[in-house]
């Protein structure tokens, strides 16, 4: 093999999706593991609390061009990786690519071409499988509607209890300072759609909570899955097949 | 784990079940029992503190106990950053939340000696308070815990001792890594290596896979060359080496490898040596050493001539351990009272010492004076006269906190600062 050849490459027209896919996962991780296989660039990765987990998911369908023959793993410290997209402006093309000497090429091309080259991180960190979980409530909604809810607990407590039964779907804290309850359903609009197979209800950390909402700036519709004292699963959908999702495990009360 | 630590034999042959571990089968029953104990509701301790040399398993215990009740694991290391912020943002939030998988947890702080000497003061008081609103069990491991500052923590803690492994077993283990990796050996060479680690499973088998080097043999000549390592050894080892020691320079050898600063050293001879000595020309011989040791300390704190803390080493170790005339005995030591009253009156002793301050600077005199002369006259008037005492108290500006040593009585306390505020 050729040092310095090209092992693994991707473009993508709109910077700005990629960047929001990466602030995503900084919330929840300092160093990420990007794997790559000839299908897709995927991630999965849990905060060391162990209280959060997210996993990225994005096929080959959703890049312009993409280029990977063998499986690879692509490290990189996510506040330096973050730093370097920030000088890409809308306007410039993203390329990524790994070198066979495991460098990793970032180049923003427009009418000039800018390119970084850092090296690659080799992550300690277990493997961790996806949880397979069945879930009672399954909602659509517009991810801003969420955030709202969950900017309006925030004021009042550090936990939020997120409930439903029939076809409501209920954000509600409390605490020393006051009360609050959201109420969200179908018939007002609020929903785009909830199904719920048994009345549930569950607690989570709002400080969590709060971080993993900012990533509905990658997307507007947001799947939100949960049961009673179990994990809460938040799927963004990003265009072309592309997914992120979280998991949340509960409060023990 | 990185790829580069896969390679490590001490990862690739890390033992999956209670069984597979070697030695300390006493401390793993005990730990086992409270586990289960607390899984069950029934404990009476929120947290365990395993505590031993390095490389026994005490770890090990913790990670397999993980897979054997199949309980998510969340770790702490010494790499990471311990800070109160640390500690409240992954353990303490993981001790408030379910997993994933499975709905038992172990929090897991591993070598919290390192907690002390961090530049966050706070990480103490973050694992005390971690213990405290836990939902899960709580396991420190540390080396050494019996610095006073750990006290709180110790008494919260169901405390599991674990020792070094006995070189037999070692050798066994290491025999066994052999087999799987295909590696003709010198049983001695094996020995040598377990001799050498004293007691230290993990620092065996690095030693072990840096001889072999990616050869397929191994002979005595290829371990020859690892020398003996220093290693930090607690209070009580130390103790124990000393006493036992049957040659002056392995006497002294204690001394390199522990932590004990030479005063410290000092308290814990002193405590111990009639503990240790039951024969009377024992204790004279002892305590003649020791007394001698205590005379080169304070020509040294006077003339500042560090030159002479070899003398004193040699006395307190070799000295000390040369007096034996009987069979080394193994007897329990115990901490060292004076550092005990010491870490007590600490508080006490700073309130005198301000108020001593005060006094010096308003009455132009030394603050010794002032703590001698002074102070015992000063708590009569402030138990027998509150308008005098006020009086005083407002003009040398004693705070509550003096007010309440002075008085030692909080309804005459409360009355004085009543009359102050007038």
């Amino acid at each position: 093999m050729i040092l310095g050849a090209c092992m693994f490459r991707f473009s993508l027209s709109e910077i700005k999706i990629w960047r929001s896919v990466v602030d995503a996962i900084s919330e929840i991780i300092d160093e990420a593991n990007f794997v790559a296989t000839p299908e897709g660039l995927s991630l999965r990765a849990m905060d060391p609390s162990h209280v959060a987990m997210v996993e990225v998911e994005l096929p080959k369908s959703f890049f312009d061009e993409y280029e990977c023959e063998e499986n690879i793993n692509i490290g990189v410290n996510l506040d330096e990786f973050r730093k370097i997209l920030r000088r890409g402006s809308a306007k410039d093309k993203l390329s990524l690519e790994v070198t066979s000497d495991r460098k990793l090429k970032i180049i923003f091309s427009n009418k000039a071409e800018r390119s970084f080259s850092i090296p690659l991180l080799d992550i300690a960190g277990e493997e961790i499988a996806s949880p397979s979980l069945e879930f009672d409530v399954y909602g659509r909604l517009a991810s801003e509607v969420f955030e709202d809810a969950i900017k309006d607990a925030s004021l009042i407590s550090d936990y939020v209890k997120i409930s439903a039964d029939g076809d409501v779907l209920k954000i509600s804290a409390s605490g020393e300072r006051g009360d609050v309850e959201v109420k969200l359903s179908e018939a007002s609009g609020s929903l785009i759609e909830l199904n719920v197979k048994e009345p549930s209800s569950s607690t989570y950390s709002l400080n969590y909570l709060e971080d993993l909402v900012k990533a509905s700036r990658a997307s507007e519709i947001l799947v939100l899955e949960f049961s009673t004292d179990m994990p809460l699963k938040l799927s963004f959908e990003l265009p072309n097949e592309g997914r992120i999702t979280y998991y949340l495990a509960p409060r023990v009360e | 784990m990185s790829s580069a630590e896969k390679l490590l034999w001490t990862n690739k042959y890390k033992p999956k079940s209670f069984d597979e571990i070697i030695g300390n089968k006493e401390a793993i029953s005990q730990f086992r029992s409270w586990i289960e104990e607390f899984f069950n509701g029934t404990a009476k301790y929120k947290a365990a503190l395993l505590w031993g040399p390095p490389g026994v398993g005490k770890t090990l215990t913790v990670e397999v106990a993980s897979i054997v009740y199949k309980a998510e694991l969340v770790q702490m290391n010494a790499s990471d950053n311990r800070s109160y912020g640390d500690i409240e943002r992954i353990a303490m939030a993981a001790s408030k939340h379910f997993g994933f998988g499975s709905s038992r947890k172990i929090i897991l702080v591993d070598e919290i000696d390192g907690i002390l000497t961090s530049e966050d003061r706070g990480g103490l008081s973050a694992l005390i308070k971690l213990i405290e609103v836990s939902k899960f069990p709580v396991v420190f491991t540390a080396n050494d815990p019996w610095d006073p500052q750990f006290r709180q923590l110790r008494d919260m803690c169901l405390m599991i001792q674990f020792y070094g492994v006995r070189s037999t077993s070692i050798v066994g283990f290491l025999e066994k890594i052999c087999r799987a990796e295909g590696i003709s050996y010198d049983k001695e060479a094996l020995k040598f290596i377990a001799d050498r680690s004293e007691g230290d499973v993990r620092s065996a088998i690095n030693d072990l896979q840096t001889c072999v080097a990616g050869k397929k043999t191994l002979k005595l000549d290829d371990v020859k060359w690892l020398g003996y390592r220093d290693r930090v050894t607690p209070a009580f080892d130390v103790l124990r080496g000393i006493f036992s020691s049957i040659s002056c320079n392995a006497a002294r050898r204690y001394t390199i490898t522990s932590d004990l600063s030479y005063d410290e050293l000092l308290q814990w001879l002193n405590e111990n040596i009639p503990i240790q000595y039951g024969n009377v020309y024992e204790l004279i011989d002892a305590y003649n050493a020791l007394s001698k040791a205590d005379v080169y300390l304070g020509r040294i704190k006077r003339s500042q001539d560090w030159s002479l803390l070899s003398y004193a080493m040699d006395l307190m170790t070799a000295g000390v351990s040369m007096a034996k005339r009987e069979k080394y005995k193994f007897v329990k030591y115990s901490f060292p009272e004076r550092i005990r009253l010491l870490q007590k009156s600490m508080s006490v002793r700073e309130v005198m010492n301000e108020i001593a301050l005060l006094i010096a600077k308003n009455c132009h005199v030394s603050s010794r004076t002032a703590l001698s002369e002074y102070l015992p006259i000063l708590k009569v008037i402030f138990t027998h006269n509150v308008n005098m005492a006020a009086g005083i108290a407002s003009w040398l500006g004693f705070d509550d906190r003096m007010i309440d040593f002075l008085t030692n009585n909080p309804s005459i306390s409360e009355e004085i600062k009543r009359l102050m505020k007038r």
